[in-house]
């Protein structure tokens, strides 16, 4: 006997529907000139976060006698620091503390912000007020200071930078999140849930989330460029990655008592941290053209 | 307009609220102990305890608090045990650094800021337009640290026409003190000015579509007076608000660049207290400072009143 079979045809049109789509989101960004530079960009820092040994060209770590505060040639590409080190290697293994400090602060933001701003909008009223007025005033409060609070209680060190860079951008996830939630939590599809009995944890994660991940993704493009740069100041005052670990902050610190002399040892650093943060800005500012045409020009 | 100022005075006291709750509950309720971060691990229990003692901090979390705040508003910001003064004094010796230091940063983000804005978005889509765009962009992804770093290699080191680091006070010689100023100021209004033309321009483009505007043109106006007389002061109105808000990246911009030119401002006490780990001090510098940015922003948001006849008369 034969299996009864079900119609593939609607399958196969919402399949057709979604790579169509896709292909016409890789079509327009295509015409973006920004939006492929900064990827591709973001893809060369992605790199030399994962696999730095592939494109560094010396032991990042490794003290040459011979090169102290040697200017940049062929075999140091960006001079020597004053131990003889590779600032070039240096450069590149730093790219690993700026992309995994940026990718855990979004995460820590995104992480605390999203379920945040999901429950306040879906919950609405008197709770709703009281959660996003505790949210407006951690976003009032200067980010600076609030993690330099969070540093001056937590203690030094890579870790704790992370978490305090990851406090100051809840709020800015949760209020976003929030407003999306708003005008996500009025469509049939909520209601629908709920006539079905489905429970709030149910409606917030699969129902009104993945309609909000839009705005959620390209400020999260805006708030790695953040990270990066509020990484490699508290870096550079010496309340973050501790020497002899390579940062792109703590390359300008020491680069400071050598401006006069050896300026290049602070200029590479500084231009890897501007093409870095310009690039993750560039492609947030795309994806939210891309994304959300409503947003378009809107600054 | 005086209700719509009264309103305004009245919300802004629950985010001072909110920012004390803020501010006290971050260090009171964080991992870490304020005993053992002053003294270090080594340290004897009997110091320890003394130490607690001193700071009150064996008292109940909540009683310390409404303590703090009373003590606060009395001007009492608490005690520095390695300066062994209380904190207002420390503050009140290196505030004038920080105050003149804003004000001269701030003077620089608006005089570069504005025009450029007006610039660009007077005539879209033209050199000027563009360059202003270049700036904007480049302007928001330069660390104001670096910049500060490459400002002293070119005008300090380079042409040397100003001290690498270290500050003269006004009293004792105004054109040392400005000369001492203006590139931490630079530093520090280079990013402001980014934010406020790329806000000035959208801000312009978007009023320059208006009905009002075409019957400016319609009129026979010259394009000067549409764009300074009917244009750019409704778009100032975007423009003020993200003033605003960049007033507390102007304190971050002064935290972070009195370190690096060596200014003895509360910046600078406040790097060295956290790293020193003096709780108290850092708590007295971010209420201070916080309070100082939502005041400055009522002071914004009061000033919508006279920019926007729609609120003066509502």
């Amino acid at each position: 006997m034969r299996e009864p079979q079900t119609d593939p045809a609607p399958w196969q049109a919402w399949e057709r529907r979604r790579f169509s789509r896709e292909r016409e989101f890789a079509r327009r960004f295509r015409h973006r000139p920004a939006g492929v530079v900064s990827l591709a960009i973001v893809l060369l820092v992605l790199v030399a976060a994962i696999i730095p040994g592939l494109i560094a060209t010396h032991d990042p770590n490794a003290i040459d006698g011979a090169a102290t505060l040697s200017e940049p040639s062929w075999e140091h590409w960006f001079g020597a620091d004053r131990l003889g080190r590779d600032t070039y290697s240096r450069v590149v293994h730093g790219a690993r503390t700026a992309l995994l400090v940026g990718l855990i602060a979004v995460g820590i933001g995104v992480g605390v912000g999203l379920p945040y701003g999901l429950l306040a909008g879906y919950i609405g009223g008197r709770k709703d007020e009281a959660m996003m007025r505790l949210m407006d005033a951690l976003y009032a409060y200067p980010a600076l200071l609030l993690a330099l609070i969070v540093i001056a209680v937590m203690g030094t060190g890579l870790v704790n930078v992370m978490i305090a860079i990851g406090i100051v951008l809840v709020p800015v996830y949760a209020r976003i999140v929030r407003g999306s939630t708003l005008s996500a939590k009025q469509n049939d599809y909520v209601l629908a849930a709920e006539a079905m009995g489905a429970g709030t944890p149910r409606i917030l994660f699969r129902h009104i989330a993945p309609n909000v991940l839009a705005p959620v993704l390209v400020q999260a493009s805006l708030g790695i460029g953040f990270a990066i740069i509020w990484e490699a100041a508290l870096s550079f005052l010496g309340l973050g990655t501790q020497p002899p670990d390579p940062s792109w902050g703590t390359l300008l610190k020491s680069a400071q008592r050598f401006l006069a002399t050896n300026a290049w040892l602070a200029v590479f650093p500084g231009v890897t941290i501007v093409l870095t943060v310009l690039a993750f800005n560039l492609l947030g500012d795309v994806l939210r053209d891309l994304l959300d045409p409503r947003l378009r020009g809107a600054d | 307009m005086t209700s719509y100022i009264v309103q305004r005075l009245l919300a802004t006291i629950p985010v001072l609220i909110l920012i004390s709750l803020i501010t006290f509950f971050a260090v009171a309720l964080l991992p870490g102990d304020q005993a053992i971060a002053l003294l270090g691990l080594e340290a004897d229990v009997r110091q320890l305890e003394a130490v607690r003692e001193q700071l009150g901090l064996n008292r109940p979390v909540v009683e310390r608090y409404f303590h703090w705040v009373y003590d606060a508003l009395q001007g009492d910001l608490g005690h520095s045990v390695r300066a062994d003064r209380a904190v207002s004094d420390l503050i009140a010796k290196r505030l004038q650094v920080s105050l003149e230091l804003a004000i001269l940063a701030t003077l620089i983000a608006l005089t570069i800021g504005i025009p450029l804005g007006l610039l660009a978005g007077s005539r879209p889509n033209t050199p000027f337009d563009y360059g202003g765009t270049t700036f904007a962009v480049l302007g928001a992804a330069i660390p104001d640290f670096w910049l500060a770093l490459m400002l002293i290699l070119a005008f300090a080191v380079g042409f040397g026409w100003f001290p690498a680091t270290g500050f003269t006070p006004f009293l004792d010689d105004p054109v040392e003190n400005l000369r001492s100023l203006v590139l931490p100021a630079v530093a520090i209004g280079t990013g402001q000015a980014a934010v406020l033309a790329r806000q000035t321009r959208a801000a312009l483009v978007e009023v320059l579509r208006q009905d009002y505007v075409r019957t400016a043109y319609a009129k026979g106006l010259p394009g000067r007076a549409v764009i300074l007389r009917h244009a750019f002061r409704n778009a100032l109105i975007p423009v003020v608000t993200v003033f605003g808000i960049q007033v507390s990246t102007v304190v971050a911009g002064f935290v972070i660049i009195e370190s690096v030119f060596n200014l003895p401002g509360v910046g600078k006490l406040l790097v060295d207290s956290v790293f020193q780990r003096e709780l108290q001090t850092v708590q007295a510098i971010g209420i201070m400072l916080a309070v100082g940015v939502a005041l400055t922003n009522l002071v914004v948001d009061v000033s919508y009143a006279f920019l926007d006849p729609r609120i003066r008369y509502a």
